[in-house]
């Protein structure tokens, strides 16, 4: 009697165990995943940031050469100030403030292109050395913006691969690990807006 | 010593042969590589590894030597990789991208991630030729996307123009060297390696002599036979042989950029995020 006691004690013991390992190792790696996509994500923005903040010296230096084109300039501005109105919880993103955020940036790379377009008429303005530069690191910011959300969106499916596949969507549905969002490539959204004269 | 002798030649004739085998993989594997990339990849990482390379064959085999130990040399003295690579089809994406890519997929660079990118398509016929930096995320503040405009307008350009792609290649090089120079050290783990290997060598040829010296006095009761003592001679030796050995193969991997991929074990496992520029002609 005293021996089969024991024996379940030791069965339960080790039983325990191992379902505490188990919610142990899933929750873990729920989270450094989840510290990867933050963290990927404070790279998105940053390199939205990047051409945001390019944006002003664009403007001005247009400004100087292409006065017909106050209402292109204007939209520019319009679609940066709505752009960098919406900056996203990095613990909290769902496919729909990706969405949201996404489309609020594509429209400012669509006013972009536009801009950049219309100044193909001003040949000063495009042999302007201030102009030239900042087209240069237009062009690399947006393939940073490409390369940056690539990024994300791998390190985004990897993490949603976990937190959704059976048996460990138990452990996420516990501690609301929840889905996140991606970047879709919709039609010419991850085509940079073509500055190369 | 004789013995050792004949050891060593057997040795030297071993690496010669290895020479020729790596010499005769890379031909095979750059005949592959060539292949997979009409079929829209990425080329795999160039084993050994080199800071040159050449697919659309573009320089001369004196030109690509040149080039790559001006490369290794500096990768040696700074650890930073400017990686060389020249292409005829890009599988339908940017210059940008693909360099993009490969530098990724290589790693160029070090934990720094300060390794380069420089991309070349040469122009065929109809079709216009190509050109991208890439720089890794450490050398963004050095190398930025307007200075690499400028380099590729200003700097390059002019010489693919003339068909001269050594000396807009040389040039370049040059270039990014001097913006970089002075804003990385040598990668520390060369060097820690070196002397970490020598230290351990001495350690057991004293700890090897210590040991046979108390056990020739054991076994002899005290007195040193003649015997113990030409033991003691001759696994001195034995572990010296070793240690100059090993001396001699880390001078040989210094010096190897030719051939068998450059010091400090090739690619670092940088990290890129777009940052550069690209121009067409």
């Amino acid at each position: 009697m005293n021996k089969k006691k024991i024996i379940w004690i030791v069965v339960i013991v080790v039983a325990v165990l191992a379902i505490f390992g188990w919610f142990k190792n899933g929750y873990n790696s729920m989270v450094s995943m989840q510290e990867g996509v933050e963290s990927q994500w404070a790279q998105v923005e940053n390199v939205y940031q990047r051409r945001a903040d390019l944006i002003p010296n664009l403007v001005a230096t247009v400004k100087g050469y292409a006065e017909h084109e106050s209402s292109t300039l204007t939209d520019v501005i319009n679609a940066r100030a709505k752009a960098t109105g919406i900056t996203l919880d990095p613990t909290d993103l769902e496919p729909e403030d990706i969405a949201r955020f996404q489309a609020a940036q594509d429209e400012l790379s669509g006013a972009l292109s536009r801009l950049l377009v219309s100044v193909e008429q001003y040949p000063d303005l495009k042999a302007n050395q201030n102009f030239m530069e900042l087209q240069s690191q237009l062009e690399g910011t947006e393939n940073r913006i490409a390369v940056e959300r690539q990024k994300f969106n791998d390190k985004a499916k990897e993490y949603n691969q976990l937190v959704r596949s059976f048996p460990r969507n138990i452990i996420a549905n516990m501690f609301d690990f929840e889905k996140v969002g991606y970047f879709k490539a919709a039609a010419g959204s991850d085509v940079a807006p073509k500055v190369e004269f | 010593m004789n013995e050792l002798k004949v050891k060593r030649g057997e040795l030297r004739e071993r690496r010669a042969t290895k020479g020729f085998l790596r010499g005769f993989v890379v031909a095979v594997a750059a005949f592959l590589i060539s292949f997979s990339v009409s079929a829209q990849d990425i080329p795999a990482r160039p084993v050994p590894p080199r800071l040159v390379n050449d697919f659309a064959d573009i320089l001369s085999a004196k030109q690509e030597q040149i080039l790559e130990s001006k490369l290794v040399r500096f990768n040696d003295t700074t650890s930073t990789q400017i990686c060389i690579v020249t292409i005829d089809d890009l599988g339908g994406t940017t210059v940008a991208d693909f360099a993009y890519q490969i530098g990724e997929k290589w790693g160029v660079g070090h934990k720094e991630n300060n390794g380069a990118v420089i991309l070349i398509k040469p122009k065929k016929g109809n079709e216009s030729g190509g050109v991208t930096i890439q720089t890794g995320y450490g050398l963004e503040p050095f190398v930025t996307d307007a200075v690499s405009k400028r380099i590729i307008e200003q700097v390059m350009i002019p010489s693919f123009k003339e068909n001269d792609y050594y000396t807009a290649i040389d040039k370049a090089t040059s270039v990014i060297m001097g913006l970089v120079s002075g804003q990385f050290k040598a990668e520390d783990i060369e060097g820690d390696d070196d002397i970490e290997g020598i230290v351990v060598l001495l350690f057991s040829i004293f700890f090897i002599v210590l040991l046979l010296s108390i056990l020739g006095k054991g076994n002899n009761g005290g007195t040193m036979s003649g015997k113990g003592n030409d033991h003691n001679i001759w696994k001195t030796l034995f572990w010296l042989s070793i240690l100059s050995d090993s001396n001699r193969n880390s001078g040989w991997g210094g010096f190897s950029g030719g051939s068998g991929g450059f010091g400090g074990g090739g690619f670092g496992g940088g990290h890129f995020g777009g940052g550069g520029a690209s121009g067409s002609w």
